[in-house]
């Protein structure tokens, strides 16, 4: 069977590197080399100002050279931010040699305010294959996705953020790490762990002594902010530039929304994770410490009290001493896969997966076009709030979401069909169901903020209550390395063995009840 | 690069007495040359024409601040009310028209000490600039005390909305800052092993709050530059700068780019003190009309969590063989 992972690109056969080929994985079983006419309905920089001219570089540092050349001296594309990332970024500067950093560069180019237009992404300046560009399509709105590949730099034309919403390509080759065909931060929020920022630095030492990255500009020239510029600058934007303009065709005249289901699966399930810290070093935890705990590994606080306007989570935070315990007990330890076993959490404490911020502008824009109302949204994600990832009660309702819909000028009977079929299989049904949780939340009615903070504030109780015990924490630590087992197991972003500690913890369908305490041990 | 002839004033920008300046802040690196061996004062050493200027960076909004509420809305709104907790080297005051929206959002990197060394050397100068950027009826005398001292929080530099002149935080100083990067000049090492990440050093060599945006990014980075074997001063002109905000992604109702919201007051777009995030009148609408992720601008905080700080270092190369040591020593 055809590879049909992002490593697809560099397995082909070498082909004419003077030429863009299309190689859209799932859709096309073999690159295959473009039209000119086809080149030319490729509506972003790279594309245009390259590939058209026949000019296609051999390197990434050649790609930007090449692209700000072919622009005027006040063009946005001229402006250049570089940024720095690597699993083992820290711990290869504390100790030189001992892991591979994994030390990956993204370079942007553009400014304003929907971001960057060209994204390039490699893990030295001058590599000629596996560089990926992703670069804004002006005429047909998405990124174009570039991958090259081999000694020479062949080109790929890898597809449209529209083709990770196509059957075809769905969830391959870059749409595998890319599901929504959005850029990709998964350290989107402060304090960016991996990430060269003002919280963590990447000292030149990541570096052999003699490794040219060391003086390279990418490296010297690094955007001081790092993560922060970058999340706010770029991915933020991006993704967002994204959303808009994939929701753009539902509104205003009478659509047919073809598959609703890959929106609602982005507001349901879990296609994507954001992973998020607590602000402490590891290395500098000491009895005292209180960990802030990232309130979007207890409830999708985003989704229900910023998008939806519920009732905000109290801190969380839990103390030096109980974590250090949960380290020692669960056998807590960073592995490299290749001899490399250091004790300890990840550089900050408490790596925990969250709902995707793409998948929080999947739902703010449903909501926007008209296509969910806000009653729904509010029921739907109350099913088994407890739980914001991986949630098998949340995605069980999937099943009833009807497979087209219309909409019209911010209307759609989508909400009220969805309804009617949960509620319809909640009434066949036992208590207890996924549908029975939903009936009864909607049994609330029009006004249920209040009904529903009242529930979310007697969870938010016996959170804080369950972390002052050292058993009670215990829990929380077993259900976020549970989580993050899955998200090891199911998604490919999960792919660079640091990113995540080891425990002795095995999995056992641990899942977070209303009460607090977590089911499954 | 020869000696420095002697320490600019902040952003360059003019000033009558430039060599009482300069001597403020030879005075103020003073202490530190012995002890600090790869600390040096660039007026009295040379400073080779190749040597690098990193930028460090961090963000205006308080971190501890956030750490501690665990809550955006709660953090920017105590920020917002109360300038001793914006402790990022930069301050900012929110002016509402009367619908409470905001209609400007000021910033601040200026250090106390200049303004000082202005009410010492040219207090005409210091009201001048009182009443430019702060209120017209501002008077000598509302700046000083009874022996004539000047009063860094005063009747015109305060927490009240509009009334922001320069920073007053406790710890928003120039000597704080001199004082972080020269003890940050020394390598530490714990259990035999060099410590090198940023709130361990912070707490290891006692260099501020370690939930800080600033004094652990100050420190480490000036710590990474030491252990090299450089030696390491302040860029001339010494101070604390705004950078541009991250301004993309935001939502102006016309459509316009927020990021040309930004004017500069004091100092200029390389060495920004003083700048204002506000929406000229012509395009009818205000600040508070802006949105960031879906939601209206409401409080300074959400535009401070954008705003760039930054200091500038000299690090020259050299070959020192630096001798760590323990914690707390």
């Amino acid at each position: 069977m055809a590879d049909e992972t992002c490593r697809a690109f560099d397995s082909v056969a070498p082909f004419d590197p003077k030429a863009l080929h299309r190689f859209v994985v799932g859709a096309d079983p073999a690159p295959r080399r473009m039209s000119p006419a086809e080149v030319r309905a490729l509506g972003d920089p790279f594309a245009s100002l390259l590939i058209a001219r026949g000019k296609l570089p051999i390197s990434g540092e050649q790609v930007l050279a090449m692209l700000k050349a072919a622009v005027p001296k006040n063009d946005p594309l001229r402006e250049q931010h570089s940024f720095v990332l690597g699993e083992g970024s820290q711990i290869a500067a504390a100790r030189p040699g001992s892991v591979d950093p994994t030390i990956r560069f993204v370079v942007t180019l553009g400014r304003g305010p929907d971001g960057p237009d060209v994204f390039l992404s490699a893990a030295d300046p001058r590599q000629s294959g596996g560089i990926e560009v992703m670069a804004w399509d002006r005429k047909a709105g998405g990124f174009n996705f570039y991958r090259s590949t081999g000694n020479r730099a062949m080109w790929m034309f890898a597809g449209n953020s529209r083709d990770a919403l196509r059957d075809s390509s769905r969830g391959k080759g870059p749409f595998e790490s890319h599901p929504s065909g959005s850029l990709l931060m998964k350290e989107l929020k402060s304090p960016w762990i991996n990430w060269h920022s003002p919280d963590a630095n990447i000292a030149e030492t990541v570096f052999a002594a003699n490794d040219p990255r060391r003086k390279h500009e990418w490296f010297v020239r690094k955007e001081p902010g790092g993560g922060l510029t970058f999340e706010f600058e770029a991915a933020r934007p991006a993704m967002t530039r994204w959303a808009k303009a994939r929701f753009a065709a539902l509104g205003g005249k009478a659509r047919t929304v073809t598959r609703p289901r890959h929106i609602m699966e982005q507001i349901l399930d879990t296609p994507t994770v954001n992973l998020s810290t607590t602000h402490i070093e590891s290395r500098a935890l000491t009895p005292a410490s209180q960990l802030d705990l990232p309130p979007t590994f207890f409830v999708d606080s985003e989704a229900l009290s910023e998008v939806l306007g519920l009732r905000f989570p109290p801190p969380f935070t839990v103390s030096g001493k109980i974590y250090a315990k949960c380290l020692s007990k669960f056998d807590v330890r960073l592995e490299d896969g290749e001899g490399f076993s250091q004790k300890g959490d990840t550089h900050f404490c408490f790596l925990v997966t969250e709902r995707a911020f793409e998948d929080q502008l999947a739902l703010r824009e449903a909501l926007k076009v008209g296509l969910i109302t806000k009653r729904l949204a509010a029921c739907l994600l109350m099913v088994d709030p407890w739980n914001p990832v991986f949630s098998k009660r949340r995605r069980a309702l999937l099943r009833h979401v009807p497979a087209t819909t219309a909409i019209a000028k911010g209307k759609s009977r989508f909400s009220a069909d969805l309804v009617s079929a949960i509620l319809r299989a909640a009434d066949r049904g036992p208590a207890g169901t996924p549908e029975a949780e939903f009936a009864n939340r909607w049994k609330v009615g029009p006004g249920f903020a209040g009904e529903f903070n009242r529930f979310l504030g007697r969870y938010y109780a016996a959170v804080a209550r369950q972390l002052r015990k050292q058993a009670g924490f215990e829990g929380y630590f077993k259900l976020a390395e549970e989580r993050r087992q899955e998200f090891r197991a199911t998604m490919p972003i999960a792919e660079f063995p640091l990113l995540l500690p080891r425990t002795n913890i095995t999995a056992s369908g641990r899942r977070m009840r209303a009460d607090g305490t977590v089911e499954g041990g | 690069m020869p000696k420095l002839t002697r320490f600019s004033a902040p952003a360059g920008l003019r000033d009558a007495s430039p060599g009482d300046w300069s001597a403020r802040i030879v005075a103020a690196i003073s202490p530190y040359l012995s002890g600090h061996p790869q600390f040096y004062d660039p007026t009295k050493v040379d400073t080779p024409p190749n040597a690098q200027q990193p930028m460090l960076s961090w963000a205006a909004f308080p971190a501890a601040l956030r750490i501690e509420t665990g809550s955006k809305l709660q953090s920017w709104k105590l920020a917002d009310r109360d300038r001793s907790l914006q402790d990022e080297y930069c301050e900012w005051t929110v002016e509402r028209n009367s619908s409470r929206k905001i209609t400007r959002i000021t910033f601040t990197t200026e250090v106390p000490e200049y303004w000082e060394h202005l009410a010492a050397t040219d207090p005409d100068r210091l009201v001048g600039l009182y009443r430019e950027f702060v209120d017209p009826r501002a008077k000598l005398s509302h700046l000083l005390d009874r022996q004539g001292n000047y009063l860094r929080q005063n009747r015109w530099n305060n927490s009240r909305p509009g009334c922001l002149a320069h920073l007053m935080q406790a710890n928003n100083t120039l000597l704080a800052a001199i004082d972080l990067i020269a003890r940050a000049t020394i390598p530490r090492i714990k259990n035999g092993e060099p410590v090198i990440n940023q709130q361990e050093l912070v707490r290891c060599a006692g260099l501020g709050n370690p939930l800080r945006n600033s004094d652990p990014q100050i420190a480490s980075a000036i710590n990474i530059a030491a252990r090299e074997g450089n030696s390491i001063t302040l860029a001339d002109p010494p101070g604390l700068h705004l950078g541009r905000p991250l301004t993309a992604g935001m939502v102006t109702p016309d459509g316009a780019d927020a990021a040309r919201f930004w004017r500069i007051d004091r100092g200029d777009a390389e060495h920004t003190l003083r700048a204002r995030f506000e929406v000229p009148a012509a395009r009818r609408y205000v600040v508070g009309d802006i949105k960031i992720d879906g939601q209206p601008i409401s409080f300074g905080g959400q535009v401070a969590d954008r705003v760039p700080v930054w200091v500038k270092a000299v690090v020259k190369k050299g070959n020192r063989k630096p001798r760590p040591r323990p914690c707390g020593g």
